[in-house]
């Protein structure tokens, strides 16, 4: 509806952002596939799937359930998709690596270890070789998300090893706007010093290099490419006008506690607000937000969910069998109404990257909710569900109502469904290696 | 014989599609331990139809390290850690993190250990720039910047501290931060006294005492006039507008500086030998005895050492007896980081509970962290061994965590008290505790599987293999009423999980007195308890096993008379205390720590003396 979007107010925004619109991965020819230019990926525990699983019929949703009512707000743009296991399902706990495609557990071929990477940081670092250079290649967030040696589900880096999240909502907002000039304003000064003070860094870094063994050096070259994406955002512009705001400054990390730890909940719901506001500037095409890791996430929810202050593993999921999971089943109504949140969010903004002003953010957008377990109460991967999302044209098969997805196929594929959208179609380096010739390929049906 | 990896589940090529007897099984825990080197199903091992293709070896050409995690069994195992067994790097990156300790390398050449740079912890990042500052009050606005990864139990791993993504980002939003807040608070002119001059243009006499007394804190060193360093922070210096907007400019850029960031460790070369410097060894010496940079003490020491005035032995043994006196609140930063990260005490807060069954209060969980830190800074702080921290006649309790224990309370209040056991039932030492009893339990019930596996993994440095892909390990509750030893005999030790099993449940059952939540009891859903249990595959090696123990008490005094438990741990601290797991010729350094401390009497301050006395500490070799 275009009444309700922010369209670009200036002339001067939309040149800005013109060197970008053409520069997308090239389209597969496939007739009614529409690609996405956005990946937004909604990261959180399992869960206790017979109270998940809405009433079908086929691929109709005749009943919501409990967990996914919320979802019914919007139904023409969601499938739910499970019933599919991963590489391997008996993973026990920690299995926050299913975004790998993998499984729990790791893979070698002849003893070469395979290096874990995320979907998200797969499709990025796709976009970064499709010359879809945006400042921040890839924004993680999610409060207490490396709490208690917890893990995120988001892999990669130089040694594949587990990507932290920024928690910090002051973090979170200065790095994506703090020190991304907004174009025509005077701090040439100041950024000048900060070139100069990267300069310097990078030159002292360059200069241990020269001394060590390719071990160590690794390290540092990651340091110099963590200094090259800041010097990209100093040097990138971002649109100062339209559709392209910084939202409110959050408060300092101690203005989100509660009970001596960070309000987790609260500071989601801004991370939220710089995830929709950094598409909406350009500033990322890959973001991500989980609620807490592996072992905890501490829940502080609105009074109106009548949730008792508590520990969603633990308590929610651990607890649950003696109340029928009361507690799970409010608190996955209220990440589901998170997520409709979100789409809400980008269905108010216009796309900057359309030039044609006729679509919002969120129908270009990809989001996928994702588990790092099937079954959370037992531990396994034998069931992962997803939610999917897209808007008008977007890349998804949709139904008016709600379209369920049920497969045995291995979880993977719907993660090959995310590149697919993107208009990767090799996927070398991605999942499980001994998935291959035809099961290595999208789920069909997703796609539109 | 101290052996690890007593368990490669070698039969993993084998797609199991059943469970152990139909009942599943109850998960391993763990404290850190990851994933192996598992083949894919693409080259050797892994499934054929409708099986998983992760990382189950192959006899037929895979790897036969095993898959997936040892870690976190079970509804509530512990964090696994991010990264894969071996130490090869893939095209060039930094090597995979280790999911197990490694075989010691044999000695050969009594050789040290690489070079390396090893990036600030985030707790040592904090405490740092807290330490520059002299910033008692924590009232520097440091911000999280890094969330480090958990290897092996521990967040220290030199493989896993990057600056990666946009860590670059926040370092500088975080170092403009902090310059701002010095500027502000006062700090500058306790660098320079100059350098809180905001009017006027910059002066460059001012630039250079201020880079060489903030510098001398933020690097770790002194610079000399001759350091290249001085002129390039001097140009930052000199383009702000002013002294103090200059010194802000420098503080900014040394905060983010590698200098700054990492702890050098890559000495000086003489032959095939990389002599570490004074002030790269002090800095060792700081981080690892009290968490944060050096302090003005050691700094001045690391001057003398610098100038030939004081020998780096000297250094070291002065320096490392005032920062480990007595009363050194450092003290339980040093030996408790090590001992979290070992035994996984901090399990006690993240182990699932089920509140249904059982509510303990928070103020419990407290209680029980002071009375097992207690015990062991007792050991440490005077001259006890671990030894005397599994045996210990006594414990530390107050009123509150004695009636929980159902043990007398008379004499007791709010404060911590030692109370000897004698006379009372319940067992005394380390591994009685609530502490160990929480941490290692299900939600709902103790677990054997999960006690044991912590015995056997991580005091006895014995890896065991996770369950193999397609077995189904789901916990199934027992549907009549038996005691937890008869419900996991009877899952565990059929079928294929018996093999593994035994090795873990067999060591678990000694605990069988005490409940998920540490509570002592005689009964078990009604059944009297048995806590006989059995070490199979000795880890001595002069039996096939070891009979006859029963109960905790009894465990706890055999593990205190072994050689392997001693090893074990200080294979762990070392790796704690040097960020490496393993190296070539590892083994001359586990070698020297062990017969240093053993011939001091094999005290805890022995051990973290001994470390500190190896030849690694000091002198390093080319890092490949």
């Amino acid at each position: 509806m275009p009444s309700r979007r922010q369209f670009v107010g200036s002339v001067g925004a939309g040149l800005l952002l013109a060197p970008f619109i053409n520069m997308g991965l090239a389209r597969k020819a496939r007739a009614g596939t529409n690609q996405s230019k956005r990946l937004l990926i909604f990261a959180t525990m399992g869960t206790y799937p017979p109270l998940w699983t809405p009433t079908v019929s086929g691929e109709t949703i005749s009943a919501w359930s409990a967990m996914t009512q919320p979802l019914s707000a919007v139904a023409n743009n969601v499938v739910l998709v499970e019933g599919m296991p991963s590489g391997n399902v008996n993973d026990a706990h920690g299995s926050s690596d299913s975004l790998t495609g993998q499984g729990f557990g790791y893979y070698a071929v002849n003893n070469v270890p395979v290096v874990k990477l995320s979907v998200d940081q797969f499709v990025a670092n796709n976009l970064v070789a499709a010359g879809i250079k945006r400042p921040i290649a890839s924004l993680l967030l999610g409060a207490n998300c490396n709490e208690n040696g917890g893990l995120s589900q988001f892999y990669g880096g130089s040694n594949g090893g587990n990507l932290p999240t920024i928690g910090s909502p002051l973090s979170a907002f200065n790095t994506v706007f703090g020190t991304a000039l907004p174009t025509g304003t005077s701090a040439s000064a100041l950024l000048a010093r900060r070139q100069s003070i990267l300069s310097t860094i990078s030159g002292e870094i360059t200069s241990l290099e020269s001394t060590l063994g390719s071990n160590e050096k690794a390290k540092l070259d990651a340091h110099l490419s963590s200094i090259q994406q800041l010097e990209n955002k100093l040097t990138a512009s971002m649109s100062s006008g339209g559709v392209c705001k910084k939202p409110a400054t959050p408060g300092a990390d101690s203005t989100f506690q509660y009970m001596g730890d960070m309000d987790a909940l609260a500071a989601n719901l801004i991370h939220q607000q710089i995830i929709v506001n950094a598409f909406a500037c350009d500033i990322t095409r890959v973001a991500c937000l989980e609620y807490g890791n592996d072992q905890k996430l501490m829940v502080n929810a609105p009074a109106s969910f009548s949730l008792a202050y508590d520990d969603q593993h633990g308590g929610y999921i651990h607890s649950g069998a003696s109340s029928n999971y009361a507690n799970l089943v409010k608190f996955e109504a209220y990440l589901a109404t998170q997520f409709v949140s979100l789409i809400n969010a980008m269905k108010a903004i216009q796309d900057p990257l359309d030039a044609t002003g006729q679509s919002t953010l969120f129908d270009n957008t990809l989001m996928i909710w994702a588990r790092d377990m099937g079954d959370a109460q037992n531990h396994n991967q034998q069931s992962m569900r997803f939610v999917l999302a897209s808007g008008n044209n977007g890349y998804l098969k949709t139904a008016t109502g709600g379209r369920y997805v049920k497969s045995t196929e291995r979880h993977e594929r719907i993660l090959l469904n995310v590149c697919d959208a993107f208009g990767i179609s090799n996927f070398t380096g991605f999942g499980d290696p001994g998935l291959t010739g035809a099961s290595k390929a999208p789920l069909p049906g997703i796609a539109a | 014989m101290f052996r690890y990896s007593l368990v490669a589940l070698a039969s993993a090529a084998v797609v199991f599609a059943g469970g152990c007897a139909g009942r599943g099984q109850d998960g391993l825990s763990g404290t850190g331990a990851g994933t192996g080197t598992g083949n894919g199903g693409a080259s050797g091992g892994g499934s054929t139809s409708g099986g998983s293709p992760s990382g189950s070896g192959s006899s037929g050409g895979g790897s036969p390290s095993g898959s997936g995690s040892a870690t976190g069994g079970g509804v509530d195992g512990g964090a696994s850690s991010t990264g894969t067994g071996g130490l090869n790097a893939v095209d060039g990156g930094v090597q995979f993190l280790p999911s197990a300790l490694a075989p010691a390398d044999p000695c050969t050449s009594n050789a040290s250990g690489p070079r390396k740079l090893w990036r600030l912890s985030a707790p040592e990042f904090a405490a740092s720039i807290h330490t520059i500052f002299n910033d008692t009050a924590n009232a520097a606005p440091v911000a999280t910047v890094f969330s480090d990864p958990t290897v092996l139990g521990f967040s220290v791993d030199a493989n896993g501290l990057l600056v990666q993504d946009l860590n670059a980002s926040q370092l500088e939003d975080n170092a403009e931060a902090i310059a701002a807040w010095a500027a502000s608070a006062g700090k500058l002119s306790q660098f320079a006294t100059c350098a809180a001059t905001s009017t006027g243009a910059p002066a460059s006499t001012c630039a250079t005492s201020f880079i060489q007394a903030f510098g001398r804190v933020a690097f770790r060193t002194t610079l000399a006039s001759s350091d290249a360093r001085i002129a390039s922070y001097s140009k930052l210096f000199m383009a702000g507008s002013s002294n103090s907007d200059g010194a802000e400019a420098v503080i900014s850029a040394m905060l983010q500086s590698p200098y700054f960031l990492y702890r050098s460790e890559l000495g000086t070369q003489s032959g095939g030998t990389f002599n570490l410097t004074a002030y790269e060894v002090g800095t060792e010496l700081s981080y690892t005895l009290t968490g944060t940079g050096p302090d003005s003490a050691l700094l001045t020491a690391m001057d003398s050492v610098n100038s030939g005035s004081l020998s780096m032995s000297s250094m070291i043994d002065q320096q490392a007896m005032r920062l480990l006196a007595t009363t050194a609140a450092s003290n339980s930063t040093a030996v408790m980081g090590f001992m979290n990260g070992w035994l996984g005490l901090p399990r006690l807060f993240t182990t699932a509970k089920d509140a249904t069954v059982y509510a303990m209060s928070a103020t419990t969980q407290s209680e029980m962290q002071t009375e097992s830190q207690d015990l062991i800074m007792e050991a440490f702080n005077g001259s006890g061994t671990f030894a005397s921290v599994l045996t210990a006649d006594h414990s530390f309790l107050n009123k509150d965590l004695a009636t929980f224990y159902g043990l007398p309370t008379t004499g007791l209040g709010t404060s911590f008290t030692s109370v000897k056991y004698a006379g009372l039932t319940r067992d005394s030492g380390l591994l009685a505790t609530g502490t160990i009893l929480n941490g290692y339990a299900r939600p709902n019930t103790d677990s054997p599987t999960q006690r044991g596996h912590m015995v056997r993994s991580r005091m006895l440095c014995q890896d065991i293999s996770p369950p193999p892909p397609g077995l189904n390990t789901t916990f199934v509750p027992s549907t009549t009423p038996e005691t937890t030893r008869d419900q996991f005999t009877m899952q565990h030790e059929q079928g294929v999980c018996g093999s593994c099993h035994k090795l873990m449940d067999w060591i678990g059952f000694a605990f069988e007195n005490y409940d998920g939540w540490g509570r002592y009891r005689t009964t078990d859903n009604g059944f009297p308890t048995d806590d006989t249990a059995t070490i199979y595959n000795d880890p001595e090696g002069n039996d096939d096993n070891v009979t006859g123990l029963s109960g905790a008490g009894s465990l706890s005094a055999y593990l205190a008379a072994s050689a392997d438990v001693t090893h074990c741990m200080e294979r762990y601290w070392t790796y704690y205390a040097y960020g490496s797991s393993s190296w070539g010729q590892d083994g001359c350094t586990y070698d020297a720590v062990y017969n240093e401390s053993q011939s001091n009497g094999l005290g805890l301050k022995s051990v973290l003396m001994a470390i500190i006395h190896a030849p690694n500490f000091t002198t390093r070799v080319q890092d490949q």
